[in-house]
């Protein structure tokens, strides 16, 4: 059973894997590196390769914003549900770095927070199991509209109506 | 007042069906208890200790008589009959049962009203001065800036999990802070700039519990069209950098503290450059539309009745006594607002029965428009009664027990639901105001006391803002028994200050012996009709502590 959310469908893999070393990420085809080790995999003629960032908690934006260049997916992986900051990283990566890649969610985030992670500019969500991603395309969309202006809506409800 | 178009309607509704799926998930056992937690406190419910507490909100006070029919209505067919007004001129339930809150959230919702984020860590229920909009001395209204902040706050999809609550005051007034503004995570205080325009001082960081700060000014004039997107950056820049390792040091007020308010301004204002000209940016036509829903109020041309008044008070000295302590000046000739005391001796302040709370949606219907307002002092107010009415309305009200002409005294107390309900408290707050309201019974020596701040919490959350109360009491425990810590001279006004701990804290049985002990001091020190705070602030504590700590001889 598939616990990968994209494009609010839950789908078997998408060949991205989290690596923990040089090693793993240059024998993997997709490999999600740690932001850590990105500078020393690039250094290592990784840079040619396809590849994601893996952000954790314990990562800095700034190195973060340093390291992007033309990744097709940055993952940020919750350690608490309720560490908030990275819906702001989302929405800055979207609307003041122009990033077009995938965001995805990953670690210890719940279904009922996804609706707000798409509005920040999360793209897929990477579950804890195989029920909450089902559970997703069902609740995601039951508050249909929101007054702000955010990363999937750039104009604020009172510019809309 | 504002009225809700389709769009508010529906996302209130859809919010009402989404915690209801929420609710029925963590009933069968689907979703966690830490993990619910979130869920149900963005939607005001608390787990306490003998029941769920709802919280509903009441944006910055504001709501009509249909509103409170339908609180009292709910508070009888899913409570046990009553309410309680807050300090953040909200209104809780205190005994409803988990599997009725959908229903109780779908009633509400048919009249425009919700529970959403009355708690959690997000931004919460604004609030302002319960005389917005009818005082003369006026920037302007405040309560349109209000509602464009409700709706920028609302199910904001970046700012549900700071790292701590989040709370913002507005005040328009010139003179006065009935808001509290400087004990907010942002205050707003409404200026003119030397052109005349209107916009906004912003302070920051301040706040009560644990480490009592006043706010700082991070921005000495905001043009109105900026307020949202400056809120934002200065939220954006409070999630990302606001601690998370300490529950106790996660306030915005803890950064502000850490960084200096320079270094804390150099942030936000980095971020508001990148998002100021966006298109959150408020439009003139949008300002407008929601300031025209607080200007419909129907006034009559009325000649002032002062002077007739003036007669009447003469021949009556409990009116007289009323019209001096409930009863404010209005910005229009030929009216008042009235604040209707929910204080009364023997019933935890700001409590009111079903019964009673629509004996006030009657009133209001017939003497003020079908609009009341929950103040700060957790009082009601009627804020658009005509002069000529003031009579009839005061016989009305002290029939039905609502006219103690106590409103600013000494007896006027604000506290916390306390030990008694509340699962955090460290001691019982409600007795405590009881024991001391009965102390000083006399409505005359109250009177001579003129304004006096009392304020009492439980535990150092301070939800009584015994902070700022001119006496502030709070309740320690102290090996398992409950002991109260007195504070002299805090100040929610314009002259924002956190009072000083008188020192030892003492027994509940002794409480009503050392207030009358402080008052005593004060008694005997004061100039000619000197208020409290004032004689505080002069003497310094040092004659306090010598009377309420001297040995028996």
């Amino acid at each position: 059973m598939p616990k990968l959310v994209k494009n609010n469908q839950a789908v078997e893999s998408d060949g991205w894997i989290e690596v923990d070393s040089l090693e793993a990420a240059s024998a993997a085809l997709q490999p999600l590196i740690p932001l850590s080790l990105v500078t020393e995999a690039r250094n290592n003629g990784l840079a040619d390769k396809q590849y994601g960032i893996l952000f954790s908690d314990q990562d800095s934006f700034e190195v973060l914003l340093e390291s992007l260049s033309e990744q097709p997916v940055i993952v940020f992986k919750f350690g608490k549900f309720a560490d908030g900051r990275f819906f702001t990283f989302a929405r800055e990566l979207r609307e003041q770095h122009a990033y077009s890649g995938d965001i995805r969610a990953a670690g210890d985030f719940m279904p009922d927070q996804v609706a707000f992670l798409s509005r920040c500019g999360f793209t897929s969500f990477d579950c804890r199991n195989e029920a909450e991603a089902a559970l997703i395309p069902g609740i995601k969309g039951i508050v249909s509209n929101a007054y702000q202006a955010d990363a999937q809506q750039p104009e604020p409800l009172f510019r809309r109506k | 007042m504002y009225v809700y178009d389709s769009y508010d309607q529906q996302i209130v509704d859809q919010r009402v069906v989404q915690f209801k799926e929420q609710t029925e998930r963590f009933l069968a056992g689907q979703l966690a208890a830490e993990e619910f937690l979130p869920l149900r406190l963005q939607n005001g419910l608390y787990v306490q200790r003998h029941a769920p507490m709802l919280r509903i909100a009441v944006p910055y006070g504001l709501m009509t008589s249909t509103q409170l029919r339908k609180i009292a209505d709910v508070s009888r067919r899913f409570d046990k009959g009553y309410v309680h007004f807050t300090t953040r001129q909200n209104i809780q339930l205190n005994w409803p049962a988990l599997e009725d809150v959908p229903e109780i959230l779908k009633e509400l919702a048919s009249v425009q009203m919700h529970a959403i984020q009355t708690s959690g860590n997000c931004i919460r229920n604004t609030t302002t001065d319960q005389f917005a909009g009818v005082i003369a001395d006026e920037i302007e209204d405040p309560r349109p800036w209000c509602e464009l902040i409700r709706q920028w706050s609302t199910l904001h999809p970046e700012f549900a999990f700071l790292p701590r609550k989040f709370k913002i005051a507005v005040n328009g007034s010139q003179s006065e802070d009935r808001a509290a503004i400087r004990f907010h995570d942002i205050g707003l205080q409404l200026v003119k700039n030397d052109e005349g325009k209107t916009g906004f001082k912003v302070y920051v960081g301040g706040g009560l519990g644990r480490t009592p700060l006043a706010g700082q000014e991070v921005r000495s004039y905001l043009e109105q069209e900026d307020l949202i997107t400056y809120l934002e950056a200065i939220l954006r820049v409070y999630n990302v950098h606001g601690r998370r390792d300490n529950k106790y040091k996660a306030r915005i007020k803890i950064l502000v503290k850490a960084l200096g308010v320079d270094k804390f301004r150099e942030l936000v204002d980095a971020q508001w450059q990148m998002i100021k000209d966006s298109p959150n940016r408020l439009t003139d036509e949008e300002i407008n539309r929601v300031k025209s829903y607080f200007t419909a109020v129907d006034y009559q041309p009325l000649a002032d009745e002062t002077e007739k008044l003036a007669s009447l008070r003469f021949e009556n000295d409990p009116f007289d006594k009323w019209m001096t302590k409930n009863v404010q000046a209005h910005k229009e000739a030929g009216y008042a607002a009235v604040t209707l005391s929910v204080k009364k001796v023997g019933h935890p302040p700001g409590d009111a029965t079903d019964t009673e709370l629509e004996q006030i949606a009657d009133l209001a219907d017939q003497f003020s428009q079908g609009e009341l307002r929950v103040s700060h002092q957790q009082n009601v107010v009627f804020s658009d009664v005509k002069q000529s009415d003031l009579f009839a309305l005061w016989q009305a009200l002290d029939a039905l027990g609502f006219a103690d002409p106590t409103v600013g005294t000494l007896n006027d107390v604000i506290c916390c639901p306390g030990g008694d309900y509340c699962a955090l408290a460290n001691a019982k707050s409600i007795p405590i105001a009881e024991a001391i309201q009965t102390e000083f019974n006399d409505l005359d020596y109250l009177f001579d006391l003129g304004d006096l701040d009392l304020n009492i919490s439980g535990c150092m959350n301070a939800c009584g803002h015994h902070h700022i109360g001119h006496i502030g009491v709070l309740g320690v425990d102290k090996k398992g028994e409950e002991f109260y810590q007195v504070s002299l001279g805090g100040d929610s006004g314009v002259n924002a200050q956190v009072g000083k701990i008188l020192g030892p804290s003492f027994k509940a049985e002794d409480m009503p012996g050392v207030i009358k002990k402080i008052i005593d001091v004060f008694v005997e020190s004061r100039s000619e009709e000197e208020p409290f705070i004032s004689v505080v602030n002069r003497l310094g504590l040092e004659p306090f502590k010598e009377r309420v700590y001297a040995k028996a001889s």
